[in-house]
Order: structure tokens, then sequence, then C-alpha cells
């Protein structure tokens, strides 16, 4: 399991990712700890470990299965999903 | 109205018995006749709606054949909605189709999103979206989201004054995106997003369709997820905050 560790309380969560941000992630699934923090402030976590996601304009992020508003802080033992966007039609 | 050629999805439980009948007094608008665009605006005139609204200014091009339907290789050259509607009129002649040779903008949106009780969303950009989205909530109007690329894809109802809309979970709301063409998609994931949204389309003009959940689908893996995507206060289109 891979940390960062600012000083804060550390927490473990689980990361989703969906379609062709599983290749950018190399991997499925991977468990994280962190320290307690937004949303939005874990997804720039993810866009470090995994630059190809700053390729994309934003993400659609779910926690534990609901859509998570960019704010909410992540606690214990949450997942949160990362899905891309999509243009085509 | 001849029932018979309807018999099949009328039999359905969620369906019978007014439900042929609430189709048929329907009209429905389907920007862009594309992928996802043809593929529901086939399955809603074989389906009986009333009267279909087709709107694009693209022409049929080859690399269109594998994926778009409706289309052949004599029709390589010729506008869209001429092609697509000379062949809903011929799967249902019953049904009032309007061709219109447009692309839909900021400027023209209110404008073609009312010549529908409904809007299919068959775009491939995330401005049109955008504006889909904007009009849609001022003029109180539903309208089905679908997006698709690879293997993958979205579909997602929006009604106004109930469920979210597009901007509640910060889907882009302008730019060009990436065209199929280029970033690739898979015949079967455009028909099984367009089915999708053709199923939630049904259950608006039913009256059935209340969550708004973001519908995940990937056809390769296979999978398919629910997002439950609740209203978003602070939303700059549909906010409590702000218009509503």
């Amino acid at each position: 399991m891979q940390g960062y560790h600012i000083g804060g309380k550390q927490m473990k969560v689980h990361i989703k990712y969906y379609a062709k941000y599983v290749e950018y992630a190399g991997a499925k699934i991977e468990d994280l700890e962190v320290e307690r923090m937004s949303i939005s402030d874990l997804l720039e976590v993810l866009k470090d470990r995994h630059p190809r996601l700053k390729e994309e304009k934003m993400s659609i992020v779910a926690l534990n299965g609901r859509f998570g508003n960019e704010k909410t802080l992540i606690s214990d033992g949450d997942t949160i999903s990362v899905f891309p966007p999509v243009s085509g039609g | 109205m001849d029932f018979d050629r309807y018999l099949s999805q009328v039999a359905v439980p969620e369906v019978f018995p007014s439900g042929q009948k609430a189709i048929k007094s329907s009209s429905v608008v389907v920007v862009g006749v594309g992928g996802t665009g043809s593929t529901m605006a086939e399955m809603m005139v074989r389906m009986g709606v009333g009267r279909i609204t087709i709107v694009d200014d693209d022409i049929v091009e080859s690399s269109n054949l594998n994926r778009q339907a409706m289309y052949r290789e004599s029709d390589i050259g010729l506008k869209k909605v001429d092609v697509a509607k000379s062949e809903l009129l011929k799967i249902n002649s019953d049904v009032e189709v309007e061709a219109l040779d447009e692309r839909l903008t900021i400027y023209n949106a209110e404008d073609i999103i009312s010549y529908g009780k409904l809007t299919l969303d068959g775009t491939d950009n995330y401005s049109a979206r955008g504006a889909i989205n904007e009009s849609s909530f001022r003029l109180k109007k539903p309208w089905v989201f679908t997006a698709v690329e690879g293997t993958f894809g979205y579909a997602k109802a929006i009604i106004p004054g109930k469920t979210s809309c597009l901007s509640c979970f910060g889907y882009p709301q302008k730019g060009e995106g990436v065209s199929c063409t280029i970033q690739g998609v898979i015949p079967s994931a455009v028909r099984a997003v367009s089915s999708l949204a053709i199923t939630l389309a049904m259950k608006i003009l039913l009256g059935k369709e209340e969550s708004g959940d973001l519908i995940y689908l990937d056809v390769w893996k296979p999978m398919l997820e629910t997002l439950p995507i609740p209203r978003n206060d602070d939303c700059t289109v549909c906010g409590r905050k702000g218009a509503d």
C-alpha cells in the first residue's frame, strides 16, 4: 500500500479506476494511505501518481457508490471510483 | 393507429395498457444523427413515437458506416438528415418526421428543443451538450444524455426540477472533445448506450423515470454500474441557490 504522509491522521482508501483510467493508472484498483482530505485534493494526489490523468478536462468521482462533491472530505475505508469524461456520440 | 405492429412492446407490463398511447402522443428531438443519434431515432420511430425532429448538418462519410444506423455506401456525400428522414419514413409512415439541416449551438438550442417534449442527445461535443443542458433547464424540458468512447459510455435522464443536470457533476460544458474516428469506438458500445438511453426516454415519456442516475456501461468487460447523482445546490445551471 502506498502512503502519503503529511502529518495528519492517516486513513486507508480504495481507489477504483474505470475505462481508460485503468490503463493510465496501470491497475483497476489501488489502496492508498492518505491523510484526511477533500475529494478534489485526493484527485491531485492521483494525478501526481498517474500523470496521464492530467490529460482529461475533469473526472467523474463517486464516493462509496454515489457521486461525490469535490469538497466532500474522505474518511477511513472509503472507496473512491474515478471515471473519465467522454464526448463522443 | 396500427396496434399490431406494437403488440410485443405493449405486452410488456411496464408499457401495458396505456403506454403505447403515451408514446404515440409524444414528440422527440434527436440532436445529432451520428452513432447514438441515428440508432435512437430509428428505435423511437420503430416504437411509434408521434413526431420526431432530427437535427444535424453533417454528410454521410465512409467512416460512419461501421456503426451508424440507416446509412449505406450509396449515401456517402448526402446530408445525414435527408437520408435519415427518408429511411425513418420507410420504417414507419405513421410517424411525422421533420429534418433540420442545422448544427445546434447556444444560439439556436432553445428553438430546436422547443420542437419536442423530450430531447435525445446524439451529439459528439461538450459545447452542444452544455447548450442542451442550459436550454432544457430554462424550458423545463427533459432530455437524455449519452456519450461513448472506446468500449464504454454513459447515459443519464435529466428532468429539470426533479433530477440533477449535466453541470451538477462537473461534466464539461464547453469544448469540442475528440471525435469517435480519432478516439475510437466499437459499434456495440454505441448500440448498447443508445439502447439504455431509449429505455430512459420511454420511462420519461411514461412518467416512470425519477432517479437521474448516471449509468456507466462497458461492453468489453462487460459491466454496468449506476451512480446516483443528487442535485447540486451550487450548480451554476440548476442549483437551488441560483435559477430554480
